[in-house]
């Protein structure tokens, strides 16, 4: 009787190290997908940041928006205009023109998205008055 | 003489060393995770920032539009005082200013210099600026 019961000791003995494991493997792998995720959100979201700050200020030295962005390869799509970038999009939207006494008041909003998902908006707003340098 | 054999539950050299690994690779995946989170904030305090300042200057641009309009029905030095009293401005040597806040103790410097119509000659100042300095909490005994 006595292997019987040696073998069944190391039976146990396995199976708490398997255990042990499959739990241990099962944190570290959510754990590193997480951080994974993570990773590529904030990746993403600054290089839109990024780019969508450099449109932004491009845009904010330009009287016509919507022929400048054309003029540079953005996509029109009804009212908006986009323009894919590395695992995202950014999109513009809402352009208004106002026109004043003194001059032109040019607003649109500027919207980053990664699957589909907003991520941030940036304003765009414009007042070129026609006399001023 | 037989030598009695018994048998122990306990944990072999192996096992041992593969707990060993796990433990790190756990350790090495909260520390990876903790990276990516603080990663993750940063950015974010990022992108408010430059959100704020898009929203400021944005402000600052219908106050630009909404001045110049207005501007047009001023025809003289005290209309223009009343008007910049009125309107939370400040009108000091023909030049009209005003600040929008952006957050974060910061302010967005606006002037914009007058002909002698006063009427708008150009933007003479579009500018971010602290309000506050920023002091470092220094240890006791400062080390540099």
């Amino acid at each position: 009787m006595k292997p019987l019961r040696n073998g069944r000791m190391l039976m146990i003995e396995l199976m708490i190290i398997i255990l042990f494991f499959s739990l241990s493997s099962v944190t570290v792998v959510r754990l590193f997908a997480a951080a994974s995720q993570l990773s590529r959100q904030s990746t993403v979201s600054t290089t839109l940041l990024q780019t969508a700050q450099s449109w932004a200020d491009l845009l904010q030295a330009e009287d016509d928006f919507q022929a400048f962005l054309q003029k540079n390869g953005w996509d029109e799509e009804g009212d908006a205009m986009s323009l894919s970038v590395d695992g995202g999009l950014l999109k513009l939207t809402g352009l208004t023109i106002q026109n004043g006494t003194g001059g032109r008041l040019i607003a649109c909003t500027l919207a980053a998205f990664v699957d589909e998902q907003e991520m941030f908006t940036l304003p765009i707003v414009r007042y070129a008055p026609e006399d001023l340098p | 003489m037989r030598i009695k054999q018994e048998y122990r539950l306990g944990v072999g050299i192996s096992a041992m060393l593969l707990i060993f690994v796990m433990i790190s690779i756990v350790t090495l995946g909260v520390l990876s995770f903790l990276s990516a989170r603080a990663d993750k904030a940063l950015t974010d305090k990022s992108v408010l920032m430059v959100q704020a300042y898009y929203a400021a200057s944005a402000d600052a641009q219908h106050r630009l539009f909404t001045l110049d309009n207005d501007l047009q029905a001023i025809t003289s030095e005290q209309e223009l005082e009343d008007y910049a009293k009125a309107n939370a401005l400040t009108y000091e040597n023909n030049t009209l200013r005003f600040t929008v806040d952006v957050g974060g103790g910061r302010v967005l410097l606006v002037a914009v210099q007058l002909d002698e119509r006063f009427q708008m000659r150009k933007i003479s100042q579009y500018s971010m600026e602290n309000q506050t300095d920023w002091t470092p909490a220094l240890p006791e005994f400062p080390i540099f």
